[in-house]
């Protein structure tokens, strides 16, 4: 895979970093993001709280009602207020889209730095891995681990965070190679550090930042699939509120009740774009200062 | 010579990837939690009929002989028997694939009639308000789910204001064209949402670059400068990243056939999940991957023929 090869290696040309906190705050989309992200967990904590109903108590007396002032978002079939559904969803969408992403960061940069620094006959088994996993599409690979464990919530996860540190890995192997043979790296080595003190005090930190900026489209990737294998019934069971599963039992209503579908997709779409927009802000950083 | 070298040992590659990907598949049946045959025929099946089932896949083999069983097979294009169906697996792929395989193409083709007028219209007006709103758009195709976006076009242009049919995939090239068009473009907005932004990097990199500047010294209208010089450069890293998205694109299209009722091979692949159909399952796993490490290898080769210093 060449192309990937090339994509990977952008170090060497990284101006100095601009972490001021001023700096940060003059970033619209830096601060927006934020701003979403943190509403979005304060929802997630708060679900019990905020929620004017139970989520899952049925009540067929009210089932499919349009939004009205008892029932903001309106009702699903079993007449379950879909405001509280969407708001304790929150806490497994976003659950998933950061655990997701957190676990497969960690492996990646692990094995990536590791496969980078040394080389050698466990970089090349890792380059197989990479192979063999870019020949599968990425929903084709999910849907196919799923169908080996089961649908359900767990086994989404595990497919998740199984298929999910490889590109991780890629992304700091390719920065790793480069940056190893930098001057900075050289002098560490030369002055006596041994190798693990160059990859995690002097290495990693200046060749992480991509691998966070990455994680944020990760975060938003993890939640979409998680929300697409939901939606084709082999992720979250009913009767748990998630918005990909929501949207799945509003099928047969999309004709009539367009408040069904309509709500939890713009949930997903929210959250979504809460971290496109900080991985886009911290891209900025990371990106030469325009002349 | 180089370019020769260069893709037989592409080819070389990806053989060892298909073997990989073969054992993997092979796996995948007989790594099912407790008796594949019991998880498929439910728990009220009779012995006789697990016993059965279990033949019939040649479970009851050793798994040596079965790897040679399953390799030959599927050299042969034999892919086993689709144990709801009752049909050759191979049989629901023809059947199925070429729907997939023309809604994928679509795709592509809308991704990139939207990308290339929209990645040049930001990085022309580069900060500029119509910059902003082309950014704002990425942004949010990037991070809305398919599957809704999908389902709001089915209710908006199928079924409010009737332009559109609601599920099926016609029969005639023409037919294709008008029923998959929703579904194509569902999938084409979400890759476009990508490709602009890195075809207007792509193309603020490229109007630094010294040929510009001497065709613009040249005096050369604007117009033609950016046609001419410009795009023909920057496009070039859009198409390998819109290759690397095609596997993308092509597990998407799973989804997107199962929420228009799309008569390809995802929806079945989803169906056979559901009804554990294993076989279906694993077949269609192995033709997936295998097209898609064909179109990377295709990739890779036409980049050989087109920028020599690949093959270098």
């Amino acid at each position: 895979m060449i192309v990937q090869e090339r994509a990977a290696g952008t170090v060497g040309t990284r101006p100095a970093r601009r972490s001021t906190v001023r700096g940060w705050l003059r970033s619209p989309s830096l601060v927006v993001g934020l701003a979403l992200v943190l509403g979005v967990l304060a929802v997630a904590v708060l679900a019990p709280v905020v929620a004017p109903y139970n989520p899952i108590k049925q009540n067929y007396g009210v089932a499919v009602q349009p939004p009205s002032a008892a029932h903001l978002l309106g009702t699903d079939k079993f007449g379950r207020d879909q405001l509280s559904r969407i708001l304790y969803g929150t806490r497994i969408d976003l659950a998933v889209g950061l655990i997701c992403t957190f676990i497969p960061l960690l492996i990646g940069v692990g094995v990536g730095a590791v496969s980078g620094y040394y080389g050698g006959v466990m970089d090349t088994l890792f380059m197989r891995i990479i192979d063999v996993q870019v020949a599968f599409p990425f929903y084709v690979l999910l849907i196919a681990i799923v169908a080996v464990l089961g649908p359900g919530l767990i086994n989404m996860y595990y497919a998740l965070i199984l298929v999910g540190w490889v590109a991780f890995a890629r992304l700091i192997r390719g920065e790793i190679l480069v940056a190893k043979q930098l001057e900075y790296a050289l002098a560490a080595r030369a002055i006596g550090c041994g190798d693990a003190r160059v990859i995690a005090r002097h290495l990693l930190p200046n060749v992480i930042g991509p691998a966070v900026v990455f994680a944020m489209s990760a975060v938003v990737l993890n939640i979409l699939a998680g929300a697409s294998l939901s939606f084709l019934g082999l992720g979250v069971q009913p009767p748990i509120p998630e918005w990909g599963a929501m949207i799945a039992e509003s099928r047969e209503y999309v004709m009539t009740a367009w408040w069904l579908p309509a709500f939890p997709g713009l949930a997903i779409t929210v959250v979504g774009i809460a971290f496109s927009l900080i991985g886009d802000g911290l891209s900025g950083f990371l990106r030469p200062r325009r002349s | 010579m180089n370019r020769r070298r260069y893709i037989a040992g592409r080819l070389g590659q990806m053989m060892v990837t298909l073997a990989v990907l073969a054992v993997l598949v092979f796996y995948m049946i007989r790594l099912i939690p407790g008796d594949p045959a019991v998880t498929m025929l439910g728990i009220q099946a009779t012995p006789d009929a697990v016993e059965q089932l279990r033949h019939q896949l040649g479970l009851d083999r050793p798994v040596p002989v079965q790897f040679a069983i399953f390799i030959a097979g599927a050299a042969r294009g034999d892919l086993g028997e689709s144990v709801l169906a009752r049909v050759p697996v191979a049989s629901l792929v023809r059947q199925r694939l070429p729907l997939t395989l023309f809604l994928v193409t679509y795709a592509m083709v809308l991704a990139a009639l939207i990308t290339v007028p929209l990645g040049t219209a930001a990085a022309l007006q580069r900060d500029r308000p119509l910059d902003q709103a082309i950014r704002g758009f990425s942004v949010f195709w990037i991070s809305t789910p398919s599957f809704w976006v999908g389902i709001l076009m089915l209710i908006a242009f199928g079924v409010k204001l009737g332009l559109f049919p609601v599920g099926g995939g016609g029969r005639t090239f023409a037919e294709h064209v008008y029923y998959l068009f929703l579904p194509a473009l569902t999938m084409g907005l979400g890759v476009s949402a990508v490709l602009t932004r890195n075809l207007r990097d792509s193309i603020l990199a490229t109007l630094t670059a010294e040929h510009v500047v001497v065709a613009r010294a040249k005096g050369l209208p604007a117009r033609r400068i950016v046609t001419r010089h410009v795009l023909r450069n920057a496009v070039i890293s859009t198409v390998t990243l819109l290759g690397l998205y095609i596997g993308f694109l092509v597990g998407g299209s799973v989804i997107i056939e199962s929420v228009f009722a799309l008569p390809g091979m995802g929806s079945e692949m989803v169906s056979a999940i559901l009804g554990r159909d294993y076989q279906v399952v694993q077949g269609f796993t192995l033709v997936y991957a295998v097209l898609v490490s064909v179109v990377y290898l295709l990739t890779d080769v036409a980049y050989a023929f087109i920028d020599p210093r690949i093959s270098l």
